[in-house]
This record gives C-alpha cells, structure tokens and sequence, in this order.
C-alpha cells in the first residue's frame, strides 16, 4: 500500500434530513461486502428519509466496488428509500464515465 | 530393572511393533527393499537438523559414544546422520545394520568378542573394537526396514526391557521424519500434476472462447493476440472476427469482469450472442443491447459484467470503408491514419449485463487505405500506460510511428512491450489495416 493510504472505513452519519454512509479509503473486491452489510444494517432498523452514498473521500473503485455502488441503488429502490451519490472529481468519477455508468445515479 | 540376555531372533516382548498379535511383514525380497530405500531418496542427502538431534539424543540417554542412522543399500551402509564417529559410510560387508536390517526387531550385542554372531566381524575384532551393539530397524509402513537406529559402545553393555522400547521409540521418530519427508515431496509433485492439468483445461477452454482462425476479408489485413497472464487460470478477454455475408466483417474485442470458470462460461455466452447477432443485419448499438438483455436476465443482481467494443467494417471499396463503433465501458479503439495522426473513436455506453436501463449508441468514422484500427483490453492499456491507468495518451504514442505499416507489424510491437512486462491481467488485442 502506497504511504499515505486512507484505510477502509465506512461511516454511518445521522443528519436532519437523510442518513449518510461515508466511505473512505479504496473500495473494492475484498471490501465490497463490508459497506453491503453496513446498508442491509441501516435499512433493517427504520429505513432513513433519504440515503447518501458518500464516496467523495474514495482514493479508489475497482470494478467489484463500482458494482456494489449499483447494487445498493437498487437495494434502496427496493426499499422504496431515495438513493443519492455524493462524489467529488477525481479516479472515482473518471471510472464511472469510463463503465458509461454515470448517469445511472442520481447525485446529491 | 532386570537386565535381560536376549537371543536375537526371539520376538520383542516390550515393543508392541511385534507384540498382541500385530505381525509386521518383513519383506525379505531384498530387490524390493532396495526399491523401498530408493522411494525414500534419502541416500547421500545432506547432513540435517532433526537426525541429528536424534543421535545426539540417543548418544545421551545410553551414555554411549556412538550413534547412528544408517540406510543399508545394496553394497555400502549410509549413514544419514552419525554422533560421535567421523565414517559416513562403510561397506555392507561386516556391517552389524545390514544384519540388523534382516531383522524384524532389535538386533542386540551385548558383547560382541563373545558373541558367535559377530566375533570374527572386522569392527569388533579391529581398530574400532566394537563390543556393545543395539540396533532397531527403521521399518516403513509398508514393512520395508531401510536401514537402523543404532547405538555402538566400546565395551560390554546390556540394556533393560526398557531401554530397548526407548530406543525402538526413537526409531519410529526417525522414521516418521522419513515418511513425513516422503509425505511432502509426494503433496509437492501431485500439486505440480494437478497444476499441469488445470494449466492444460484452462488453455483448451481458451482456445475454445477465441476463434480458430481469423477469416480472410476483402480489402482488410486483420492481426489478433491474446497474452495470457496466468497460466492455470481461463482469462475474462475475448476477441473475435466475423466476416458478413456483405463482404464486411465485425471485429469484437471484449472482457469479461471475473476469472475462472464462472467468467469463462460468460465469455462462451458473450462470443456466441454476438456471433449469432452479426449473422443477421446487426448494428454495433443493437448488439450491445441484445447482448445486455442476455446477461441481466441471466443474474439476480448486479453482477458478473463486461465491457466490450463492437465494431461493424463495411465491405472495402477502392481502399475505402466505413466502421461503426458501439462501446460499453471499454477502452476506446484508437484509429491510426497512414499520416500518423492517432484518433480515438466511439462514444461510452455504459458495461454489459448489470441493467435494462444501460442503453447503447454507436458512432462512425470512415477508413481509407493505409490507416489502421487497433482495438484492445484494459489489460494491454495497463502495460502500456501504467497500472491503473485510464488514459491511452501512451498507447497513442507507441502507435503514430508504425502508420502505414501492415497490421502484423503492429501487433509485433505491441507484443514487444506485453512481452517485456509481468501481466497482471490479460491482455487481447486486433489490428484492423486498410489495405
């Protein structure tokens, strides 16, 4: 691991108006199944207003950690719970233009 | 503790290797123990740790000067490990081992000078003046004794009931060690079988998901690679070449996210749909749809994916063509012109086989003679431009000095720079030329 690596930690923030899930570090295939079980936790208590995927602090997303970012927006559609992405520009947001998937989420 | 004067080839009373009715099969063929000391590769191996140990061991709990590991083989004894004497080996003719070794029990000199069996041996009469001798034969699981634990004095000794089911203990130690050595190198050549044959399964399930040649097309000059990165494991690329019945043809390039079985199944699939889609009159856009229809419908969630460039190659006429592009979450093709301007074509459509939603376009840009297409995977891309790299600008500038060349040269120099590198994903890639 590179100095400076941001370890993977996903983070559960109650604000007034959704309930945040804050992801850092590198999501991929070895963590993808951590920020799933965070989401099944959330949802399985009362499901929030509104979800916020925050992934603005991602140093990296490997194609197994760009699939779970779509399967916990239709978790949520399921749930009948907004689902919204919180990004910021940089190796994230180039990958989701290079898979053609940006426009598959909505964006906070 | 009684002492006991033994007779030889009477039955061990203490060790229970002999004893309650349990008969080991001494084999008396000596070819086939010869084969047994063969299995066991332990003849003039290096000295090590663990025998050592035991004869050093055993040299302390007897309070003798001498013990050894002895292998007897068909004309010298080995010693594998030797406490106390500076012999490694010595001929198996007045050896006391090789006597031993015919034994399915402890072979004990109490007083050798004395002794019908040994008086006249050379060792005991000799220099050495061997005169206290107890052997126990290293017995392998199948009843082959490949030589003795044996402990040596220079003068008269006798050892208890006791003592000699201690030495027949430290025996069964030193031959567990043998059988646990022939254990490993065992687990280590069936694991090299094993990988031989997944590496064989895995090359033949390859060849089956690329085409067994690529056809000849009017007015194209076509070269195709696939790189392998690992061996023993079925990669996610593809590539393929379809001539139409128009006289065009379709090139796909494509990968698949998995490895493995799972993801070779996929790639089978992936091959065939587009196959059978460019049969008819397909467009690159269309193609991707059908395809991703095909793999969403096949998985519960959002799963197994690929990414793949589509590309539709009009007939050539006059050293003219039109190529259409559908692209889906793949590295965009680039088009080198024979003036060396390098162009990158298509536009992102989102990765096959994760939603309904994904919709698909296509693009087109004509081609003339001399400029080439070069289509590729994200693994080449890595090896050209740096891992994780997402932008081409290095494949770009390894391509504008090969314009015009025939599509075979640039494969080659493609080739060059995978070759060079340890792939950590594969890499495929097509070379389109005009002719």
């Amino acid at each position: 691991m590179n100095d400076g690596a941001v370890p993977f930690d996903v983070r559960t923030e109650e604000r007034a108006d959704h309930v945040r899930l804050v992801v850092t570090g590198e999501l991929d295939f070895y963590r993808e199944p951590d920020l799933r079980s965070a989401l099944e936790a959330l949802l399985a208590q009362s499901p929030p207003q509104r979800l916020v995927l925050d992934i603005g602090g991602l140093q990296f997303l490997d194609s197994a950690g760009l699939r779970v970012l779509l399967v916990c927006r239709d978790r949520c559609r399921s749930a009948d719970v907004p689902f919204r992405l919180a990004v910021a520009p940089g190796p994230v947001t180039r990958l989701l233009d290079l898979a053609g998937v940006r426009s598959w989420f909505s964006y906070e | 503790m009684d002492k006991v004067h033994r007779d030889p080839r009477t039955p061990d009373v203490h060790g229970d290797r002999l004893g309650k009715g349990q008969v080991v099969q001494i084999a008396t063929d000596e070819a086939r123990r010869l084969a047994a000391v063969r299995r066991y590769q332990v003849l003039d191996t290096p000295p090590d740790g663990a025998f050592e140990r035991i004869t050093a061991l055993a040299a302390r709990l007897f309070q003798v000067p001498i013990s050894i590991v002895s292998i007897v083989d068909s004309d010298r004894i080995w010693f594998k490990s030797h406490h106390g004497v500076d012999v490694d080996q010595i001929d198996r003719e007045p050896g006391l081992c090789a006597s031993a070794v015919l034994q399915g029990e402890p072979w004990l000199v109490n007083d050798a000078r004395t002794d019908p069996r040994t008086l006249a041996n050379p060792l005991v009469a000799g220099e050495l003046g061997l005169q206290f001798y107890a052997g126990v034969p290293l017995t392998t699981h199948d009843g082959y004794n490949l030589g003795t634990l044996c402990i040596i004095d220079q003068q008269p000794r006798e050892l208890t009931d006791d003592e000699v089911a201690s030495l027949t203990d430290l025996a069964r130690v030193v031959m567990d060690e043998l059988e646990l050595r022939l254990a490993a190198r065992r687990t280590v050549e069936l694991e090299s079988q094993l990988r031989q044959s997944a590496e064989n399964v895995a090359r033949t399930l390859q060849r089956s998901l690329l085409p067994a040649r690529v056809p000849a097309v009017t007015g194209l000059d076509i070269a195709t690679r696939y790189h392998v990165a690992n061996a023993d494991e079925v990669g996610g690329d593809f590539y393929d070449v379809i001539a139409d019945a128009a006289g065009g043809c379709a090139v796909v390039v494509g990968d698949v996210c998995g490895k493995g079985t799972a993801a070779a199944s996929l790639t089978g699939t992936a091959r065939w749909v587009l196959r059978a889609t460019v049969s008819e009159s397909w467009t690159p856009a269309g193609a991707l749809a059908r395809l991703n229809s095909v793999m969403v419908r096949a998985q519960e969630e959002p799963g197994d994916y690929c990414t793949a460039v589509l590309v539709a190659v009009a007939p050539v006429q006059d050293g003219r063509t039109t190529v259409t592009v559908g692209l889906a979450g793949h590295p965009h093709p680039l088009l080198l012109r024979a003036d060396g301007t390098v162009e990158r074509l298509g536009t992102t459509s989102p990765v096959v086989g994760w939603t309904l939603e994904a919709g698909y376009t296509e693009t087109a840009a004509p081609m003339s003679s001399g400029d080439l297409l070069v289509l590729f995977t994200d693994g080449t891309l890595e090896v050209v431009a740096g891992h994780g790299a997402t932008d081409d600008q290095e494949v770009r500038a390894l391509l504008a000095p090969l314009a015009g060349r025939p599509a075979e040269d640039v494969a080659r120099a493609l080739d060059d720079v995978l070759n060079l590198a340890t792939l950590r994903d594969d890499a495929a890639f097509v070379v389109v030329a005009v002719r």
